[in-house]
């Protein structure tokens, strides 16, 4: 019997289709079974970031429909054979699927994968509803912005109405040097009014630009520190106890220089 | 292309099209038409002939020098023909010979549905006949029709023409770049070909069918 998680945020753009992707691939490299479902209906875009759009024939609507088997509509990632993607269909929307619905899909993918992860759509509305009713645990993703941290507080308040206890939170693109410099809000300050566990910190970091407009996850680049953190959660998330990275490391010629002279950087 | 290719004759059963490189200047283009005429001298014999002048706009003094050069370099007597459009189009299926365009000419669009505008990712199109969109397909924008589908525009979201069984179907598109082709029961992945033609900077009309039990796409001419 696997785990259904939830990647969820409340606000839009924070990363919850990176975060899926990369935990999707993270996952499935140390050897599990994995499938990452898009509850996003009508604005899908894990397909992309996966590089998998072209393969999509079935999707997450037409198996609820009966219109074809969850087999057949089940992509299975190019690179990991462990992996797989159920897509959300592009020209439907939230309402062509229920939360009773998602219920039962998510009890069937569990006895076939070690994981299932589910990629949330933005908002509080049906699509959320849907997308957390199958979840056995949710990972709550928000970006060190006033605004997204409202949000996420919100969506932690719903889902512990919905009976989904202990959450877990990923902080993402979180900037060094900006927080450093009192401009973008510390990791502690994030955690004090979330109040809830933290399970990640990811950088920001351009290479998930480049990645996701590939269609490869990061975590398959070592040299992606971004990538090494969504690593690291996936170990964390499997239960092992990993120490957070240190995010201040300076690399560069440059920094060397400065560390030598005992500049401050 | 090498100087020699600038200027070339197709025979047509009506005509003599003459393809004319449209950058080169007057005089050379003059110069590579004598060559070719004196080549081409035995070929033609001496019959009258409609020639067809393609590729470049002529005036009416170019066209006439044009054509002095053609009867005085080989034997034909020459009548200059304005083409139109629909002699062209008639053209375009002669000069393409071969089961292809035969395929096409036995296609009837019947009933066909006209989107005006382009249609975006979630919008859908679905009907029994065939489409005609005049405007781009987005990626994420899908069309599924009985018959075919003909996007005047770029074609980047899905397609599926002949979708209740029609294998004869087929998809065009002035810019063909679909992340997949479905015609009747078959489905292509197109990306590889799609990058490589974007790479080359040659997205060319085209139209793809099934041929031999599987998809084809060949360019539309």
């Amino acid at each position: 019997m696997g785990i259904v998680i939830v990647v969820t945020s409340g606000k839009g753009g924070v990363g919850k289709t990176t975060t899926t992707a990369n935990l999707g691939a993270a996952l499935a490299l140390l050897d599990k079974t994995v499938a990452l479902v898009d509850a996003d209906i009508g604005l899908r875009n894990l397909d992309v970031v996966m590089g998998l759009e072209n393969r999509i024939v079935y999707d997450l609507v037409d198996v609820i429909e009966g219109n074809c088997r969850l087999k057949q509509a089940l992509i299975r990632d190019k690179r990991y054979t462990n992996l797989f993607l159920l897509p959300a269909a592009q020209t439907r929307d939230k309402d062509a699927v229920s939360p009773e619905q998602m219920q039962e899909l998510c009890k069937i993918l569990k006895d076939e994968f070690d994981y299932v992860v589910i990629d949330c759509p933005a908002g509080i509305e049906q699509g959320f509803k849907n997308a957390i009713s199958g979840a056995d645990r949710a990972l709550v993703v928000t970006t060190p912005d006033v605004s997204a941290v409202r949000d996420a507080d919100r969506i932690i308040g719903l889902l512990e109405a919905n009976d989904l206890r202990n959450p877990e939170l990923i902080l993402n693109r979180v900037r060094v040097e900006m927080v450093k410099k009192g401009d973008m809000m510390a990791i502690e300050d994030v955690t004090e009014i979330l109040a809830i566990e933290i399970i990640g910190v990811v950088p920001d970091d351009e290479s998930i630009v480049i990645s996701t407009n590939r269609g490869e996850p990061a975590v398959t680049d070592q040299a992606s520190k971004a990538g090494r953190a969504y690593s690291d959660i996936a170990r964390r998330i499997l239960g092992e106890e990993v120490p957070f990275m240190d995010l201040d490391e300076k690399k560069g010629f440059f920094a060397k220089v400065k560390r030598a002279f005992g500049g401050q950087s | 292309m090498d100087k020699a290719n600038k200027v070339y004759f197709k025979a047509t059963k009506d005509n003599i099209i003459v393809m004319l490189d449209d950058e080169m200047k007057f005089d050379e283009l003059k110069a590579s038409l004598i060559l070719k005429a004196k080549d081409a001298r035995k070929f033609f014999g001496d019959l009258s002939a409609s020639v067809v002048f393609r590729g470049r706009d002529l005036t009416s003094r170019e066209e006439a020098v044009l054509v002095d050069i053609i009867e005085s370099e080989t034997n034909l007597k020459v009548y200059v023909t304005e083409e139109d459009e629909e002699d062209n189009k008639a053209q375009a299926k002669e000069d393409d010979a071969g089961d292809i365009s035969k395929f096409i000419k036995d296609q009837r669009m019947e009933g066909a549905v006209f989107h005006n505008g382009s249609l975006r990712s979630g919008m859908k199109i679905e009907t029994q006949g065939s489409v005609v969109i005049i405007g781009d397909v987005n990626p994420g924008g899908e069309i599924t029709a009985g018959g075919n589908i003909v996007v005047l525009g770029a074609l980047k979201g899905l397609a599926h023409a002949g979708a209740y069984g029609n294998s004869k179907a087929f998809v065009a598109a002035l810019a063909l770049l679909p992340v997949q082709i479905r015609i009747a029961d078959m489905i292509t992945i197109v990306a590889d070909e799609v990058e490589k033609q974007k790479k080359e900077g040659n997205v060319v009309p085209s139209y793809a069918y099934i041929r031999k039990e599987k998809i084809c796409i060949e360019p539309l001419l």
